[in-house]
């Protein structure tokens, strides 16, 4: 399968699927007024991903921002990581978050809670204005 | 002059630290335009980076949260289409203020919503915010039933709100936050 790819605007994250490096990257902020609209291509490209095309995937969650009606659908893209790595996938999950930022270090444990896969935080220092 | 006393007005705004405030019709490009303002003012009225995402934050819920109420009904007057939204830099922090129309058929539903998370503490909240998180299902708009507890969960505080009639159909909504 292809990569998937989209790069970022003002209120919708980068995001890069990488199935031959096994890589998995979204990055930014995302606050669309409509969420399930900008998250639906990739939703469904994680459904026909096969498990042989995705051996090993990494993880990289880099958020500054996401909105609620965001936040369901990282649940949603969780749920197929979920998927693949009961397939037989090894799926590591990297969630970033500014040192200063206590409330993006709670939003990865709440994933982590809900998500069967374990959520690896990593602090990061402050970026520059 | 007319009976429209400019300065005072000018005075007033000031005197209460207004930082930004719209008062209209709001369209998608509107709604960009305002959270693009009030973050670089933010940029420059705050240092510390924890307080100024919180508080964008927060405005990304209400704004949005208002963009599709006032989306969402075929209102009988042009007026009612018009939100409000003002944001006051006090000492303690910020006080975000949002009102629109909305139909009385629905207050029932929002102000049992917004009593049920208002009366949440701490680790109810977190626990409610993530059982909704993890089964909620999808609103019309997408919504998922997450802003008003994601709003408490960020400011650690009750949302204060106001239903004033207008007529037999319609109310005015008014939420007051403190950041």
């Amino acid at each position: 399968m292809s990569n998937f790819q989209i790069e970022a605007t003002a209120k919708t994250p980068y995001i890069s699927f990488d199935p031959v490096q096994g890589t998995f990257e979204i990055r930014g902020r995302s606050i669309p007024e409509n969420s399930i609209e900008f998250y639906n291509p990739l939703l469904s490209y994680l459904d026909d991903l096969q498990v042989n095309e995705a051996g090993e995937i990494q993880v990289e969650m880099n958020l500054e921002y996401f909105n609620t009606s965001s936040s369901k659908c990282l649940v949603e893209i969780f749920r197929r990581l979920e998927k693949l790595s009961a397939d037989g996938s090894a799926v590591a999950i990297n969630w970033y978050y500014d040192a200063e930022d206590e409330d993006m270090m709670e939003s990865g444990a709440d994933f982590g809670a809900i998500i069967k896969i374990p959520i690896n935080m990593i602090e990061v220092e402050e970026e520059e204005d | 002059m007319t009976q429209f006393n400019l300065h005072s007005y000018f005075q007033k705004i000031s005197d209460q630290h207004v930082i930004l405030s719209y008062k209209g019709a709001i369209n998608l490009d509107l709604l960009n335009i305002l959270l693009d303002m009030t973050e670089k003012r933010l940029t420059k009225s705050e240092t510390r980076l924890s307080v100024r995402k919180r508080v964008f934050h927060i405005l990304v819920e209400v704004l949005q949260n208002i963009y599709h109420y006032s989306g969402k009904y075929d209102f009988p007057n042009e007026e009612f289409f018009s939100v409000i939204f003002l944001i006051r830099k006090i000492e303690s922090g910020y006080l975000i203020y949002a009102g629109n129309y909305i139909h009385q058929n629905e207050i029932d539903e929002l102000e049992s919503r917004l009593d049920r998370a208002n009366g949440l503490d701490e680790s109810a909240l977190r626990e409610q915010y993530r059982l909704q998180l993890d089964q909620g299902t999808w609103s019309a708009k997408g919504g998922a039933g997450l802003g008003f507890l994601d709003i408490i969960k960020k400011s650690g505080q009750s949302i204060d709100y106001e239903f004033i009639p207008v007529s037999d159909e319609y109310s005015f909504f008014s939420m007051e936050i403190s950041v």
